[in-house]
């Protein structure tokens, strides 16, 4: 009686097993073009991902309006957990607040799948300006209105929103050069035709330690665990606090069992502890989680952020 | 922004104007040498060439249309059969070629370079 | 010393040479189809190299984009189907010359001078990388724009029937590489609300249209006629290769030196090398008039060009971490993972790594070629079966392999679209080169631009004050002016 019992529900379990099991090859698009930290990290992702899944997971860059067309391909692909995004969450959360009209909805196109890791930025110097520290900055700009740039990853980026507080709260009025990725301007930065360069910290944090360039803050609520020399705008006076994370989202319809089972995988690779020493390095904060947790912290982040833009008047259109 | 009054229809712009200039400049050049406005290829008189040439077209977007569904490799055995016929093989060679040519693809860009060519009707027997 | 002979031993190691050996045949493979790339021979290994120690894993990327360089060459010559954007910048000069039944000159001189080529940047490579790469640091903006526009200008120079018609497929290429929203306002162009077309129209997939499906649309035109397939007979590759050297030295030379110095430039590659480096080499040819024909000069220029721009690319990437081309931005990827940091550190802290890197290099050019002659007779043996059987089976590896850029069928569609644009163009006279040559700098000549203006806030005289970017701005009035000028002088006399 008992074996009957059993094999029944075994039986009704197995299509509900079989259900998270994902038989072609994934797709892992990131927003911007390879070489890059988010590249970077996708890659890491994808080759650990790979051997969990039993399917190869490949990467596929898809640079373009800032993420966008990147966010365009996985909303539209479809949803059987074998087209999934790697982004960090600025697109999902803070650009969408600086246009009047968005052709997407992170949370009505996305379903969340993990959270990676948090992140914020690096405001860089190269030797353009001589300076070496954040107060010599300021007197530098204040006395060479005409050459304070600085560059971002991109329109809407958080580097970006980033400078645009600094020109309100900081009173520096420095200029937005947008580049596509920060691989293109930090050769400008280094070579000395762009005074600063504001990204993600993994961008700069080899050249900060090799000391070609200079990192003289970081924009989150308290310092990066890879640079912990380098103090918060926070520190110096200039309130600011942002930072943002890295997630792995699906197209919206994506069956259940499949995100549940992709996010324990996401959620365990980050817990490892070679690769936590890896996005450490990076100015990358591990901070695993599931698809619930991921989706409220991104609603959560959706509905922070729109006074925050509102009020740096970061528009965009 | 600043500096952005070159916005982005600027370059596009550019490009337009600089078409017209030109299309203008080629037009007045072929008025003058006295060429026809429309002049068909002379392959099209010719009823081999116009079959093989709409056979290959329609081959093609019978792809784009149909691979999806079909999937890559039934679709693919339809227009290479198609396509070798109409170009002068025997029956043989055909089916020798329209079954081969999409086993290598399948070989060499799904298995070797992980390409995900749609299964499409052979979803059920994928491997 | 004892670091070079460390070195050795991490490079003449079973596992290593095997999977040297392994790449160089994959790299083939993907440079000879059509639509894929030598990027996308390095973004296929990326997983593969994962579970391998640095020094095969570094060894395998770079032997497969040697070769994969090298191998466009080979469809591009026999086929007028270039295998890779590089090769796509004198298809037509080598396929003039298969047609007048010296494929196999163009060949052998496409791989011997590949293999110069790619030696010389290696040598450049290891001497001088970290003092190039602190002169390539020097190009800004203002640099890349006056390049770019030099490198646009060549195409209407290599527009040899009729320049306004090379002009005008400028335009359209220029045109072509501004719809997306991959522009410095991210601002959607051109894209009608469809998510395909806001990614841009993607190069790939319109080369091999037009190259190869408009070439294929002639052929199945002619279906009716006698085949004569081009290249009737293949000899030895390797007859003449020493009188063209002696013949030629000066092209060898400045394709190795220009080739080197556009890869050493960050986000410059093979491709914009070979297409600089076939106008320098007419520009600067006595046999001007024979370009286009099927001469082999712009052959040997643009071919060692290319290869050498491959290891030029290594220097910024070795030295700072910097990409000099799409190869090395997956690289450094790569070699960041295994550990091994780019930048000043990895001369110090990894020096035997670095000189195995080195050797491989060296290695991977010598075995081309081994690898190159057998692979130009397995393409010989191809091409002797029925047009009936080779034009569709090249066909479908066209539209697969278009497919297989995005993983989207608009690939195919593009392929089809652009197939019968280029049929058509081609029958009027208008060249497709320059068309190809705008799409692949439209977006630099933008992004630069506009970088530059706002840098230099809406003042144009900034684009001239800074010493490389004013001479590089005086060069690109004189190619400009020169052929008025000339005109001039010619009609006082």
């Amino acid at each position: 009686m008992m074996r009957y019992l059993l094999l029944a529900v075994v039986l009704a379990a197995a299509p509900a097993i079989a259900q998270d099991k994902i038989n072609k090859p994934v797709r892992l698009v990131v927003g911007f073009a390879a070489g890059g930290s988010v590249d970077l990290v996708a890659r890491l992702i994808a080759e650990r991902l790979s051997p969990r899944l039993g399917q190869p997971v490949l990467v596929e860059n898809k640079p373009g309006g800032f993420v966008r067309v990147a966010i365009d391909a996985v909303r539209s692909a479809t949803p059987d957990g074998t087209t999934l995004l790697l982004t960090s969450s600025t697109p999902l959360v803070v650009t969408p607040h600086a246009y009047v009209k968005m052709p997407y909805d992170a949370q009505r196109d996305l379903v969340a799948v993990a959270r990676l890791v948090n992140g914020q930025q690096g405001f860089a110097l190269g030797p353009m300006s001589g300076a070496r520290s954040w107060p010599e900055y300021v007197k530098w700009v204040k006395a060479n209105p005409d050459k304070a740039f600085f560059a971002s990853s991109g329109v809407g980026s958080m580097g970006h929103l980033v400078g645009v507080v600094l020109a309100n709260t900081g009173g520096l009025r420095i200029e937005h050069v947008a580049y596509k990725g920060s691989g293109n301007y930090n050769a400008e930065l280094m070579g000395g035709t762009v005074s600063a360069g504001i990204s993600g910290i993994a961008d700069a944090a080899e050249f900060h330690r090799t000391g070609k360039l200079r990192i003289v803050a970081t924009s989150g609520a308290e310092r990066s665990r890879a640079l912990p020399d380098v103090p918060t705008f926070q520190e110096l006076g200039v309130p600011m606090d942002l930072s943002l994370w890295y997630g792995v989202f699906a197209p919206a319809g994506t069956p259940n069992a499949i995100v549940e089972r992709l996010g324990r995988e996401l959620a365990a690779i980050v817990g490892a502890p070679d690769l936590t020493e890896r996005f450490v390095n990076l100015g990358l904060d591990p901070a695993a989680a599931g698809p619930k947790v991921a989706a409220e912290t991104l609603a959560a982040d959706y509905a922070r952020w729109r006074p925050i833009v509102q009020q740096a008047g970061f528009r965009l259109d | 922004m600043p500096g952005q009054k070159f916005g982005p229809a600027w370059f596009p712009g550019l490009i337009a104007i600089g078409l017209a200039v030109c299309g203008v400049m080629l037009v007045f050049s072929g008025w003058r040498s006295g060429a026809h406005w429309l002049q068909f290829p002379e392959w099209v008189q010719r009823p081999r060439s116009r079959a093989a040439v709409l056979a290959v077209l329609g081959g093609l977007v019978f792809y784009i249309l149909a691979a999806d569904t079909l999937g890559f490799h039934l679709t693919a055995i339809a227009i290479v059969a198609l396509w070798v016929r109409i170009l002068g093989a025997s029956w043989r060679l055909t089916i020798l070629v329209a079954a081969l040519a999409p086993i290598v693809i399948h070989l060499a860009f799904y298995k070797l370079l992980r390409v995900p060519l749609p299964w499409g009707l052979l979803e059920r027997w994928a491997f | 010393m004892g670091v070079l002979s460390q070195a050795f031993a991490l490079v003449f190691d079973w596992y290593v040479l095997w999977v040297i050996l392994a790449s160089a045949v994959f790299g083939l493979f993907v440079g000879a189809v059509p639509g894929l790339t030598a990027t996308m021979a390095t973004a296929l290994l990326v997983p593969v190299t994962f579970f391998m120690p640095p020094v095969p894993a570094v060894a395998a990327i770079v032997t497969a984009t040697a070769m994969a360089i090298f191998a466009g060459d080979i469809p591009s010559c026999l086929l007028r189907m270039p295998g890779t954007p590089a090769s796509a910048a004198y298809t037509d000069e080598a396929y003039a010359m298969t047609k007048k039944g010296y494929g196999e000159v163009a060949l052998g001189a496409s791989l011997v001078f590949s293999m110069i080529g790619g030696l010389f940047g290696t040598a450049v490579l290891i001497v001088a990388a970290p003092a190039l790469a602190e002169v390539a640091l020097k190009f800004s903006s203002f640099e890349y724009f006056w390049l770019v526009l030099l490198g646009l200008m060549s195409a209407i120079f290599l527009a040899h029937a009729d320049p306004l018609k090379g002009i005008v497929s400028l335009l359209i290429g220029l045109l072509v590489a501004s719809v997306g929203l991959d522009n410095p306002a991210g601002f959607p162009r051109f894209t009608f609300g469809n998510a395909e077309l806001a990614g841009g129209l993607t190069l790939i997939p319109i080369m091999i249209g037009m190259f190869a499906v408009s070439e294929i649309l002639r052929n199945v035109a002619a279906i009716d006629r006698p085949w004569e397939m081009a290249q009737a007979k293949i000899g030895n590759i390797f007859r003449g290769m020493w009188t063209l050297t002696k013949r030629y030295p000066a092209p060898i030379l400045r394709g190795s030196v220009l080739g080197t110095a556009i890869g050493a430039l960050p986000g410059a590659g093979a491709d914009i090398a070979a297409w600089m480096s076939y106008a320098v080499s007419k520009k600067f040819s006595k046999e001007r008039e024979k370009f286009g024909t099927g001469h082999v000069e712009g052959i040997i220029e643009a071919g060692a060009s290319n290869n050498s721009a491959l290891a030029g690319a290594w220097i910024p990437a070795l030295v700072f971490g910097i990409p000099g081309d799409s190869i090395t931005a997956i690289v450094i990827g790569v070699l960041y993972i295994k550990g091994l940091n780019p930048g000043p550190t990895i001369f110090m802290n990894n020096a035997p790594a670095i000189y195995a890197i080195f050797l491989v290099f060296i290695l991977a050019n010598l075995l081309m070629i081994p690898l190159g002659i057998a692979a130009i007779k397995g393409a010989k043996q191809m091409l002797r079966a029925p047009r009936a059987v080779l034009l569709p089976v090249i066909l479908l590896f066209c539209v697969v392999g278009s497919f297989a850029i995005n993983n989207t069928i608009f690939g195919v569609v593009l392929m089809l679209g652009f197939g019968l644009v280029a049929y058509l163009m081609e029958e009027n006279g208008f060249p497709v080169a320059p068309a190809i040559l705008g799409m692949v700098l439209g977006a630099m000549l933008e992004e630069n631009f506009i970088s530059s203006m706002i840098k230099a806030e809406g003042n144009p005289v900034a684009f001239v004050t800074r010493p490389i970017a004013g001479g590089l701005a005086l060069a690109t009035f004189i190619i400009l002016l020169w052929p008025l000028g000339a005109r001039l002088l010619r009609g006082k006399q």
